[in-house]
């Protein structure tokens, strides 16, 4: 269970978070975070990114120009990320995952 | 073939498996993790000859590797040289899986997924491609240095 104070601006996370899904609206279709502990209880902000299906776009295998292109746009993503959240001083993580494989999997903590 | 390169092909075997499966999926996050762990610490350990280095290798510690990989991450220059910016990737991605490595093998509430699985091989593929290039560089020796000792400078 998370038992760290930290004091951050929640309105200044929420439109920095708006910020970057307005950079890729081709791309993602929202970003939800959470403040927790990571593994070693340091306080954190855990960044789940869904990302709009679009043909052809895949990141299931190696050595193929489809994966490599969802991994570029991840990078280019956690990396706007972690510039617009480096005020915090709260070491960011990611997860993506696609639209569609959250409609199937219905995962509250990504609604 | 070395250890974090056979490692890090026993991650993409892993997975080509039968990625249908948490029990793949999950030690592959882990073996991708541990790939990186031990080329940063192979390479940290060149410094040093046998009996020694075998010795050092052994006085890494994940906590402590994660507090600095992440103070690299964030202090980064404004304007860094491409050392320095080679170095952030590698640092931000240790701390990422570092992490994903705990809850792979510990936190089994949720479900891997294999695009999850497939970018974390990708992220510690492309560091070792940088690792590669810059390890010899001052700043990543100052990055190795920290990770073993506290600077009193």
């Amino acid at each position: 269970m998370f038992s760290v104070a930290v004091d951050y601006d929640k309105e200044q996370l929420d439109s920095a978070v708006a910020g970057i899904e307005k950079q890729f609206p081709t791309d993602i279709e929202y970003i939800r975070y959470t403040l927790d502990e990571d593994w070693t209880h340091d306080p954190a902000l855990f960044f789940r990114v869904l990302l709009k299906d679009r043909a052809g776009a895949q990141l299931d295998v190696f050595d193929d120009p489809r994966s490599q292109a969802v991994f570029s746009l991840c990078n280019r993503i956690m990396s706007d990320i972690r510039t617009a959240v480096r005020y915090t001083h709260l070491q960011p993580y990611f997860v993506f995952r696609w639209a569609s494989e959250q409609a199937k999997r219905c995962d509250p903590e990504w609604e | 073939m070395s250890l974090p390169r056979d490692l890090l092909d026993a991650a993409i075997e892993l997975y080509r498996i039968k990625p249908e499966t948490q029990a793949a999926l999950r030690r592959s996050v882990s073996t991708a993790y541990y790939a990186l762990f031990h080329l940063i610490i192979e390479t940290a350990c060149e410094n040093w000859p046998e009996p020694q280095r075998s010795r050092v290798a052994r006085q890494f510690e994940h906590k402590r590797m994660k507090d600095v990989s992440a103070d690299t991450g964030d202090k980064r220059p404004a304007t860094p040289s491409s050392a320095q910016a080679g170095l952030v990737v590698v640092a931000n991605t240790f701390v990422q899986l570092q992490q994903n490595r705990h809850t792979a093998d510990y936190v089994l509430s949720g479900l891997l997924t294999s695009e999850e699985v497939v970018l974390d091989i990708l992220l510690v593929e492309e560091a070792f491609k940088i690792w590669n290039d810059i390890k010899g560089e001052p700043v990543v020796q100052d990055y190795l240095f920290s990770l073993l000792f506290k600077d009193r400078s």
